[in-house]
């Protein structure tokens, strides 16, 4: 029976051999786990005013930080993972209309305030742990 | 089997090919930027074939560059991304052709086109975008590249088979 796209099947068994399907499976598989990893989303943000770094914060906890902008005081939030910039003074609400940010790389930014928050990418530091790391407020 | 026609006559031949599909690849609509089928790299996995690395890596300069004159993009940014990709896949059939076992055109062709892709979104954002987040999209051009290096690896195969059978190009495994 001549199924639909058998062809392409026999054009494929034609025109590969052995090396061509490991490479075929290889770089498929290598593929699909860079897509599916879990470390594109970074663990830490940066808050820059005027292009100077103003903080870093953990995204390993809840938080509010209050920061002074240009039109006033703009709230960045941080829940679940994830940061989002709040203001309601700069006209088109560009910096908070874009929402939560989680992966690498990604930004929001308020221009007329000057505010740009980052996830970095990085990493937090782990609370507990080694005496190389960083500690919490009781332990040390 | 051996060519019938001189081999620097055959680069040009190949390599006019190559800047026709790339001219005519321009003006076809795509899904968005960095992302053709690479239509011209066909030609260029003839010549790798056929002639060997030298010829592939002369064929995709002659397609970059004439291929950028004919769109008027030359010592554009599009040019410097069109040859950081070809200079990628280039590098990757070169190493490839060091290697001893026997690889095809269809796993040679999925390779280069995993480093022409690799290699344009490097040279996009150390040339253009300069910012991190270019990365977050690598994994997923990557993937379309996967898809579009075997079909350009089976159309190589085809274009190889059949132009041996009229005893001028022979298919060679390297």
């Amino acid at each position: 029976m001549n199924y639909p796209g058998l062809w392409f099947v026999e054009l494929l068994k034609q025109a590969t051999g052995p090396a061509d399907r490991w490479v075929m499976v290889l770089s498929g598989l290598v593929l699909i786990a860079v897509v599916a990893r879990p470390e594109m989303v970074g663990k830490q943000v940066n808050i820059h005013r005027d292009n100077q770094l103003l903080m870093t914060l953990t995204l390993n906890s809840d938080s509010i930080t209050q920061v002074a902008g240009r039109l006033g005081e703009v709230k960045v939030e941080v829940k679940a993972g994830r940061a989002r910039l709040l203001e309601y003074r700069s006209q088109r609400l560009i910096g908070t209309r874009t929402g939560w940010i989680k992966n690498s790389g990604e930004i929001a930014v308020c221009v007329p305030c000057g505010i740009l928050i980052q996830n970095n990418g990085k990493k937090s530091p782990e609370k507990t742990g080694s005496a190389d790391k960083l500690y919490d407020g009781i332990a040390r | 089997m051996k060519s019938t026609i001189r081999p620097d006559l055959l680069i040009a031949y190949l390599a006019a090919a190559a800047v026709a599909a790339h001219v005519l690849e321009a003006a076809l609509p795509g899904p968005g930027p960095w992302f053709k089928m690479g239509l011209a790299n066909i030609f260029t996995l003839v010549a790798f074939f056929h002639l060997g690395f030298s010829a592939a890596a002369m064929v995709s300069i002659i397609r970059v560059v004439a291929g950028s004159l004919a769109l008027g993009t030359f010592l554009s940014p599009t040019f410097f991304l069109s040859f950081a990709g070809a200079a990628g896949a280039v590098l990757v059939m070169w190493l490839l052709s060091l290697f001893p076992f026997k690889i095809g055109p269809v796993g040679v062709s999925i390779l280069a086109s995993l480093a022409h892709m690799a290699s344009q979104v490097v040279a996009a954002w150390f040339l253009i975008i300069g910012h991190d987040g270019i990365f977050l999209a690598l994994p997923w051009f990557l993937i379309g590249s996967w898809f579009t290096g075997l079909l350009n690896g089976l159309l190589a195969y085809t274009v190889l088979t059949r132009v041996a059978k009229h005893n001028t190009v022979a298919v060679g495994w390297r």
